[in-house]
């Protein structure tokens, strides 16, 4: 994934730099927002990772620009303010996640892979997490190249979850994807499905977490 | 909040508002005087005229058939006190006839009935008069019947006399008025010296010198002066609680550093490079101790900032409590810990800070999640009634003995020295609560570890 760093602190740009090369990624980085906003005119990237404190314009207003002319690249905004409003006013400007610095950079590394992941479920026919690989063409999944023996109801429940990651998806959200309405369905049936599926999912990077009460939540741990 | 008042001087105001009042004054009793001076002129003048007029009458004789007029001169000196004015008379007999005196004199309407006098004003050859008519029955075998007598006098005199009253009366007046003011002035500077003594006191006085300002003796300036050393007492105190913070947060800082530069200055004075991983782990271990202390530091200084400046707002304690937990599920969903979610029935809107109660919550969480058994179990419930919401936090961790809970609850009381915590966690907590109008309780909780439990108040939130 190409990533584009926005940051004006030299040091910190340089460690993220070095750290996203060490792991294979290419990254480029720019210190202010007009700076930013040449690049981003003839040049695609996969992600953006966005300090909000920029000398000059904000980190907001680029984001306010970019989302009011349609780009729709996946922001992480970084903010070394504490105060939840940052966080969730950034959202609200359209950032796809945030981080407060100072931060830990595999949690970094692990938000934007996350991101790309979301941002790119449409654009292939693959979705990959860690070392699970889901075909959406040939309905097919792969842990570490093993391809795994699922029934077509688990299937469908891990292309459901791959496509909610960090979602909290309770029984009646599944219940209403994986089931038609003349399907007499049992919430032990979801139970059952998902069980054997997380029997096949060991080893794997993916996490189904159920949260009695709430639902369920799938997480790439990688 | 509206708009300041213009500003304005107490002691003119008082003065303009007492000189209004004494005016008013003045002008009632004005009315008074020059009613009573007007009566009193009329009073004596009236007895003249009467006494005039009274002696016309005796002039009246019988002649023949006719009545005649010995006109006596005593009744016109009577009326020569005033050397101005004037006399007008008029004598007629029993028809009705003129007998002597001025042809067109205003005559008064008949007398009525027994009455034989009566006074009143008129107007007569451009001159404002005085008149008094005087009925006789003259009951002699030639002649019988009423005579009449008018006399009018010009009222030049009464109103010297009226005049003089009034004078005297408005001087009088007027002096008792001036005298009052003074009076008033006087006592009203007087009153007002203890404000500019306690101001100037207030100026060279410092605020933070723990000296309170001197007593009074006046038992009216005393609750001023309370309240100021009241004020003072609690800003010092408050000081006071600020001061022992920054000492405390500024040692566990400084502790944190120093051990981080200890590390530092070992690891680049170590000349064995296999070394240098166990360094590098050990200042991370720092580090992240003293990212947490830092992120603690200022949430706590936001919650209660917020807590003071009391914002508030309906928030939805359900929804919060849900990203809450999706945000900790995710965070740990490579842990073995098992998480539940429990509401009963639908929570009532709640006033009060959603963003202080959101880093309460999370601080309690991250609790649950850091101190507890790698195979643990969270679970949030729900409760409510018509009155009050409790938001409680359930772990199968070790759990806090229940003599140290009270002092788990307040700042910068670590209770175990070897982990990262920063003893600041649970007091956020209490803050938070605290400035909901609520309370924070450590329970046992039947998992077997720390119940946590926020109880807020509905309705009274942060009033």
């Amino acid at each position: 994934m190409r990533m584009l760093l926005i940051e004006d602190n030299e040091s910190l740009a340089d460690s993220i730099r070095i750290y996203f090369r060490n792991l294979g990624h290419p990254i480029d980085w720019i210190d202010s927002v007009e700076k930013a906003e040449t690049s981003l005119s003839f040049d695609d990237f996969d992600l953006l990772i966005l300090d909000i404190n920029l000398p000059g314009k904000s980190g907001f207003q680029l984001l306010q620009s970019l989302r009011n002319q349609g780009n729709r690249v996946p922001v992480l905004v970084l903010t070394a303010r504490t105060e939840v409003d940052d966080r969730v006013s950034s959202l609200d400007f359209g950032a796809d996640d945030y981080l407060a610095k100072p931060f830990d950079f595999r949690e970094l590394a692990a938000r934007c892979r996350a991101l790309y992941r979301r941002g790119r479920g449409g654009a292939s026919n693959e979705i990959r997490c860690g070392n699970l690989v889901y075909n959406l063409a040939s309905h097919s999944a792969k842990i570490s190249d093993i391809t795994l023996d699922l029934r077509p109801r688990e299937l469908q429940l891990l292309e459901l979850f791959l496509k909610n990651i960090d979602r909290v998806l309770n029984k009646d959200d599944i219940s209403n994807r994986l089931y038609r309405y003349d399907e007499a369905y049992t919430p032990n049936a979801i139970e059952q499905t998902l069980t054997r599926l997380r029997k096949q999912l060991d080893g794997s990077t993916l996490i189904i977490k159920t949260i009695r009460g709430l639902g369920y939540l799938a997480h790439v741990d990688d | 909040m509206s708009m300041i008042e213009k500003s304005y001087s107490l002691r003119l105001r008082m003065l303009t508002r007492s000189a209004f009042l004494l005016l008013s004054i003045f002008l009632i009793l004005s009315i008074g005087v020059w009613h009573y001076a007007r009566e009193a002129s009329n009073y004596s003048y009236d007895r003249l005229l009467n006494s005039a007029s009274l002696s016309i009458m005796e002039g009246l004789h019988v002649y023949g058939k006719k009545v005649d007029l010995d006109l006596p001169y005593a009744a016109f000196e009577m009326m020569q006190l005033a050397a101005q004015d004037k006399v007008f008379y008029q004598v007629l007999g029993t028809q009705g006839e003129l007998i002597t005196g001025y042809v067109d004199m205003p005559l008064f309407e008949k007398l009525k009935g027994e009455s034989h006098l009566k006074f009143y004003n008129a107007h007569y050859l451009s001159e404002d008069v005085r008149v008094v008519v005087r009925h006789k029955r003259l009951s002699e075998p030639a002649v019988s019947g009423w005579v009449t007598v008018v006399l009018a006098h010009t009222l030049i005199a009464r109103q010297q006399m009226m005049n003089d009253i009034l004078y005297r009366s408005f001087a009088v007046l007027l002096g008792i008025m001036v005298f009052v003011m003074i009076v008033l002035w006087v006592a009203i500077n007087r009153a007002l010296e203890p404000l500019s003594s306690i101001s100037k006191t207030l100026v060279s006085h410092s605020v933070l010198s723990a000296e309170p300002i001197q007593s009074t003796p006046i038992q009216e300036v005393f609750p001023l002066v309370k309240a100021i050393n009241d004020y003072q007492a609690q800003l010092l105190s408050n000081l006071a609680s600020m001061k022992r913070f920054i000492a405390d947060a500024s040692h566990q800082i400084r502790t944190a550093q120093s051990s981080t530069q200890a590390q530092l200055d070992i690891a680049s004075q170590s000349k064995n490079v296999d070394e240098l991983p166990e360094y590098l782990s050990k200042i991370r271990e720092e580090h992240v101790r003293l990212t947490r202390l830092t992120n603690q530091l200022l949430t706590h200084a936001m919650v209660v900032h917020r807590g003071d400046t009391k914002i508030i707002e309906e928030m939805n304690v359900e929804v919060i409590m849900k990203q809450l937990l999706t945000e900790c599920v995710r965070d740990n969903a490579h842990r073995m810990i098992d998480f539940s979610y429990q509401c009963e029935q639908a929570l009532p809107l709640v006033m009060g800070d959603p963003i202080s109660l959101r880093e309460a919550v999370r601080n309690l969480l991250e609790n649950a999640v850091y101190y507890g058994p790698e195979q643990n179990q969270i679970e949030i419930f729900l409760q409510s009634n018509s009155r009050s919401l409790d938001i409680i936090i359930d772990d199968a961790g070790p759990g806090i003995p229940n003599e140290l809970r009270d002092k788990a609850k307040a700042r910068f009381q670590r209770l175990a020295n070897d982990l990262n915590g920063s003893g600041l966690g649970l007091s956020i907590v209490a803050s938070v609560a605290e400035a909901h109008g609520g309370a924070f309780f450590l329970e046992d909780s039947p998992l077997g570890g720390l119940r946590t439990r926020i109880h807020l108040t509905i309705g009274s939130a942060l009033c």
